[in-house]
């Protein structure tokens, strides 16, 4: 334990890489590292396949649970959170309109709720969620994500959609000036243009977004780290994420390579081993100018937090 | 004198009535022929911009993807009185050309 707990007062630290790579060992490993460095930590999954509780062999759920000293972990359900988002907006709408109406548009709300991006909304509200409670009682928060291309897209809402409300404030706001103008002689039409839910709702919107891209730009609050093995194509896949967040300006801030076979691996991996030379010197030249931890391949699967104390200090590298 | 100071005030309420009757009238003239013309005008455009703010908040209940169709369901609740209404218009649009050219006096 090298007790640096200066290096990552970073609050945020989100985990990508390919699917199979071991995002969500490193991840808990992390998360255990900082917990053991005396920073109180949340450690986050989207996993639907709960992955996160059998790497801890604890139990988790949709609530907030601690696991050990220092450490809590939460595992995000998109559709159900997807689901509780939709009953609250169904609730407000029993509230304004009458039955009937709502009734005759029950099918638009089905529409949305399979829409695609509808549980990557969800999971991105909930994180958004998640990181403005920091500091109650965690301060640090570790983000395992779904598989590379689902994690981009989620990243990269705040920036798409910020554009796609902002124009549709523009919009509104052109709509109820006319209605003023027109309304002169007419009180319901003035009475409507005044008093806007709409706009208002979208204003609040807008500022999440707007929060939610300062959050993820900052590298002083947050962090990517990719996970990925000495072979051909989780290389090319992070090299394409990499590119994409930088586009974005999110920062990464480190690669881990995963499951390096140890020389003294035996004559079965010797020709592996110098394929293996071969790519590690590639991610060098790719990702050398960020911080590039090496994991060996063990000789069993990390399972349970004994196993995951092993190889936490070793992540804990990638902040030093 | 009496009767002529009757007559006076007579006289002068007529005009009143009159000129009030007659700046009425002008005032609806105005309104029928410039201000109200306008207005129409203006209405039309007001809603048929609220009609298009609506295709952008739930176009995809139409078959147009809209990436933040979870975002704008919030706003439903605001804009269901309007949502019926709306699909049947929507839906049954003959010709925009014609649409737009109804806005404009042509006679």
């Amino acid at each position: 334990m090298n007790g640096n707990a200066g290096k990552s007062r970073r609050p945020f630290t989100f985990f990508g890489g390919k699917g199979g790579t071991g995002k969500t060992t490193c991840a808990t490993a992390y998360a255990v590292w900082l917990a053991s460095i005396g920073r109180r930590t949340l450690l986050v999954s989207t996993d639907p396949a709960h992955s996160l509780s059998d790497a801890l062999g604890v139990p988790l759920s949709d609530k907030i649970l601690p696991v050990c000293d220092n450490l809590w972990g939460i595992e995000i359900d998109a559709a159900l959170e997807a689901k509780r988002y939709i009953g609250d907006i169904q609730d407000k709408m029993l509230s304004i309109v009458s039955p009937v109406i709502v009734d005759e548009i029950r099918r638009q709300m089905e529409i949305a709720y399979m829409s695609p991006g509808a549980e990557e909304a969800a999971i991105f509200d909930k994180f958004v969620e998640l990181m403005e409670d920091l500091g109650n009682p965690w301060d640090a928060i570790v983000f395992d994500t779904a598989p590379t291309g689902h994690t981009l897209r989620l990243l990269s809402l705040p920036e798409i959609l910020g554009t796609w409300i902002d124009n549709l404030i523009a919009k509104r706001r052109k709509s109820l000036e006319l209605f003023k103008m027109a309304g002169r002689f007419e009180k319901d039409l003035m009475k409507r243009a005044m008093e806007d839910p709409v706009i208002e709702s979208l204003t609040r919107r807008q500022k999440k977004f707007e929060k939610s891209r300062q959050y993820l730009t900052d590298s002083a609050s947050s962090t990517f780290i990719f996970v990925l093995n000495a072979e051909k194509m989780p290389i090319l896949e992070t090299a394409r994420a990499i590119e994409l967040l930088e586009k974005y300006k999110i920062p990464v801030g480190g690669v881990i390579v995963n499951r390096v076979i140890p020389p003294e691996a035996g004559e079965f991996f010797a020709e592996r081993l110098i394929a293996q030379e071969e790519y590690l010197r590639d991610i060098e030249r790719r990702f050398g100018s960020k911080k590039i931890v090496r994991l060996p391949l063990l000789r069993s699967d990390v399972q349970g937090m004994k196993q995951v104390n092993v190889i936490a200090d070793l992540i804990g590298e990638i902040d030093a | 004198m009496t009767d002529g100071k009757w007559d006076m005030r007579e006289i002068f309420e007529r005009v009143k009535t009159g000129l009030k009757a007659l700046g009425e009238w002008l005032w609806m003239f105005v309104i029928a022929s410039f201000l109200e013309k306008r207005t129409v005008a203006i209405r039309k455009e007001a809603w048929d911009m609220n009609d298009n703010f609506m295709l952008l908040l739930f176009g995809d209940y139409l078959g147009l993807p809209n990436p933040i169709s979870y975002y704008t369901l919030e706003l439903l609740p605001y804009m269901a009185e309007e949502m019926v209404p709306w699909q049947r218009r929507i839906m049954n649009r003959q010709s925009v050309a014609a649409e737009k050219a109804a806005q404009y006096d042509f006679t």
